[in-house]
């Protein structure tokens, strides 16, 4: 056979003969052997709880956090450590999904969404903190926190899976100065901090006070393909038209394929028809007439927060919808249309459509905000609970939760704390005690986003039809009626 | 006593057991020893791909393996479910497994709709046409590394620099020039047409072609590359004989550049196909699964939610490439290169 006869060129190029070859082979083997069985994948120490958050968060808390947590309860050989993981919430949820599926005993808590801390409660993969944690903390929690947020971490057996760190309330923020410069005063600023305007009294403001300002466009806000705009904003107008995705705020935790799916109804195109009046440049057949073109800066069908935040702190826009932390953002010295510490944003509930409880759907009408906000988990997996539990009693103190205000803009998980002197002051809680009064009348009305296992595949149907409403590429009624169909089809195959 | 020791040690040698494995090792051909080399590869590749693509198949016939309880055995249902688009209400947004196709009278009698939404199609499409356009400009730009000039390494190193470029960070960069708040790129060919003027990274036409462009960009380096080595590896003296013959430019491309550099180029075209029927990275820096559908997005897309659908695709992306590679691979061999 050709192939066995050592051609020329092998014997040539042979320079390494098949008896080194062995030995060299051997050798090698032996060596990554020894490797392998020295290798050590790391030691972990006792005294470290290491707690799952985003990256940005991470940073934005890291020096902060850990002296809160010692100065709080948390004995002073514990080490607080950080565990990466996704910044964007969904990312987030799927890489806990997959630790916790492997039973990786590390991260030892985690942060977790309220908007999807259930899944993991369903399918098991969080500790029972109402077990792990002293008969006061729970008792604290089940008696002085928002309970509508507390729910968003509870098991169906009733007990908690997490301690709920902050709520988050979105709040329409504008810009003082140029409210100022067309005519507006402190008084008015008070007025609408607490009394919600109806979208028709909002948009006409709007445009008066862009008209008389700077400002390029009247308000920004976040329309982009993603979860951001099916669970918070686009609810949140659609709340506030008397609409629901799903009959009502009762059925929003399911049962899924039992419930009704309310999209193609008359609130919901309205709803639409009022944010693509926004975000056009000129009337056509589509526009609301109750409401004025070119109100929004053209560009939100592709803005997440952060997107829809610059230009509102460049001064471009008057208006924008975001959560609190956009407070600590503006008024950090960093932007010139928000000089540090004179209080030139101001913050006022979303506006309405519809009277409260005059909605079509039940529950629905009147302002609201989506209900955002983290809770802190126990990975059932850990080595650490002891301490992990010390950390999170920690995160129930007062002075734990006014720092946290007064560092990132965290609220507190307390109702009563929104009225105490302490949290509305802002020399001891910084910028975000000048909003309290507002977010007080916006917690009030928070609509929890829907919840269930098949939640994600529909939040991103719902925002690519929305988005392509409001973008002008479909419109309202035939988007109303392709999401009808397409939610059906998720909720009929779950 | 000495020479007793002596002639034990020699026997020992001779006879021991490495002694043995050695003799039989240098006894055989060299076909056999080559499949001897490769059976580590074999048993690592067996363990790092057959198995993960086996177990995945193993996946995808039930319906969750890794949820709470037992795993429910669905046979074919998710293989089935995809191909007559029962499966599609499950994958992100309106996305589909396979276009809406319609056949009747009229030219050409069968009408594809939804292509952009198809993920099979999206997937199909992407890989042909960046690599075709990766394998045009790659030739180019190898022939032209290929010639003795001054600046050389200058070009070479230019050429080059894309492809070194981490995916995610080419991603941020395209996305960055059509994002409204700081690209300039919609605003200069959105007058011409070629990209939609709003919502241009929500388009699924515009962000297919930012994306795919975006894939040339980075990647017709590594075409060049391997086709370069193919290029370098041609016998000079051939082109100096047709130059005493007479042949032209066009004449010695033809029949000896193109000819010689024609394994390499498939070699180049299979790995390029690989990586092209698997796009993901770019697709989630620039835009969104739900606006460019690939297979390996829907993978990913349904992963944590419905994960024995999510294994169905997962094989099927992988029988795709089976095919694919099979068809170059068998082009080469009937062309001799293998």
């Amino acid at each position: 056979m050709d192939g066995d006869k050592p051609s020329g060129r092998d014997s040539v190029d042979r320079n390494v003969s098949r008896r080194t070859f062995v030995k060299a082979a051997g050798g090698a083997g032996v060596a990554m052997g020894l490797a392998g069985c020295y290798g050590d994948g790391g030691d972990s120490d006792g005294t470290t709880v290491s707690i799952g958050m985003g990256t940005t968060s991470i940073e934005n808390v890291k020096e902060a956090m850990p002296d809160l947590l010692h100065e709080n309860g948390v004995d002073d050989d514990i080490t607080i450590d950080w565990s990466e993981q996704n910044e964007a919430s969904g990312e987030q949820r799927d890489q806990y999904i997959q630790l916790l599926q492997a039973e990786e005993g590390s991260p030892d808590l985690m942060m977790v969404d309220n908007g999807w801390a259930n899944i993991l409660i369903n399918r098991g993969m969080l500790a029972n903190v109402t077990e792990t944690l002293s008969d006061d903390v729970v008792e604290t929690i089940e008696s002085e926190y928002f309970g509508p947020f507390s729910d968003t971490v509870r098991g169906q057996d009733g007990d908690l899976y997490g301690v709920p760190v902050f709520p988050d309330f979105a709040t329409m923020m504008y810009n003082k100065e140029y409210a100022r410069e067309a005519g507006y005063t402190d008084e008015d600023f008070e007025t609408w901090s607490t009394e919600p305007m109806t979208w028709s009294e909002w948009a006409d403001l709007v445009q008066e006070i862009t008209e008389a300002s700077d400002a390029e466009y009247g308000f920004t806000t976040q329309w982009d393909i993603y979860v951001g705009t099916s669970c918070c904003t686009w609810n949140e107008v659609m709340t506030s038209f008397g609409g629901a995705y799903f009959g009502g705020r009762d059925n929003l935790f399911g049962p899924v394929g039992d419930r009704p799916v309310t999209i193609d109804e008359p609130e919901f195109i309205e709803g639409l028809r009022m944010m693509y009046t926004f975000a056009t440049d000129e009337e056509d057949e589509l526009t609301h007439d109750d409401y004025p073109v070119g109100l929004a800066d053209p560009d939100i069908i592709q803005y997440t927060e952060n997107s829809a935040l610059s230009p509102f702190l460049q001064g471009e826009a008057a208006f924008h919808r975001n959560w609190p932390y956009a407070f600590i953002e503006a008024e950090g010295g960093d932007y010139e249309a928000f000089p540090e510490g004179e209080g030139s944003i101001g913050s006022m509930p979303i506006p309405y459509a519809v009277e409260q409880g005059e909605g079509n759907q039940p529950g629905t009408g009147g302002s609201n905000s989506a209900q955002g906000g983290w809770h802190i988990a126990l990975n059932p997996y850990t080595d650490n609970t002891d301490a992990a539990v010390q950390v999170m009693e920690a995160m129930t103190q007062e002075d734990f939760m006014l720092g946290m205000m007064e560092a990132q803009g965290w609220l507190p998980p307390k109702p009563s704390m929104f009225e105490s002197e302490a949290a509305t002051d802002p020399e001891q809680v910084g910028v975000v005690g000048n909003h309290m009064d507002t977010l007080r009348v916006v917690g009030q009305n928070a609509m929890p986003r829907p919840s269930t296992s098949v939640w994600s595949t529909q939040s991103t149907t719902i925002a690519e039809q929305v988005n392509r409403a409001v973008a002008g590429e479909k419109t309202p009624e035939a988007a109303a009626a392709d999401l009808q169909s397409a939610i059906e089809d998720i909720e009929d195959s779950a | 006593m000495s020479g007793d020791e002596t002639g034990f040690e020699r026997e020992t040698r001779r006879s021991g057991p490495l002694v043995r494995v050695t003799r039989w090792l240098e006894n055989l051909g060299e076909t056999t020893f080559a499949y001897l080399l490769l059976i580590p590869l074999l048993l690592i590749l067996s363990a790092i791909a057959l198995y993960p693509l086996l177990r995945t198949f193993e996946f995808s016939l039930f319906t969750d393996w890794f949820s709470q309880g037992p795993p429910e055995f669905v046979g074919i249902d998710h293989y089935v479910n995809l191909f007559t688009g029962a499966a599609d209400s499950q994958l992100a947004g309106s996305v589909t497994f396979l276009p809406d196709i319609t056949v009747n009278g009229e030219f050409p009698f069968v009408h594809a709709a939804g292509i952009y939404r198809s993920a099979l199609v999206v997937t199909l499409l992407f890989a042909f046409v960046s690599v075709f356009f990766e394998t045009i400009i790659g030739f180019g730009q190898a022939l032209i590394l290929d010639k003795e000039y001054r600046g050389r390494r200058w070009v070479r190193a230019a050429i080059i620099i894309p492809w070194a470029i981490p995916v995610v960070i080419q991603g941020i960069i395209f996305f960055l020039m059509f994002h409204p708040s700081a690209g300039f790129m919609t605003d200069w060919l959105a007058p011409y047409g070629i990209v939609a003027a709003r919502n241009t990274l929500n388009d699924p036409t515009s962000a297919f072609l930012i994306i795919t462009i975006g894939d040339i960009w980075k990647t017709t380096a590594f075409m060049a590359l391997l086709i370069l080595a193919g290029l370098q590896s041609i016998d000079r003296n051939l082109y100096d004989v047709a130059k005493v013959a007479g042949a032209t430019r066009w004449q010695q491309f033809r029949y000896i550049t193109f000819p010689l550099v024609l394994p390499a180029l498939g070699i180049a075209i299979l790995f390029r196909m690989v990586g092209a029927l698997r796009v993901y990275g770019l697709i989630d820096s620039v835009s969104t699964c739900t606006t460019v559908p690939s297979l390996s997005c829907m993978v990913v897309e349904t992963f944590n939610t419905h994960r024995g659908l999510s294994s169905a695709i997962a094989f099927v992306t992988a029988a795709i490439i089976a095919i694919a590679v099979s068809g170059i691979i068998y082009q080469q061999y009937k062309e001799g290169s293998i």
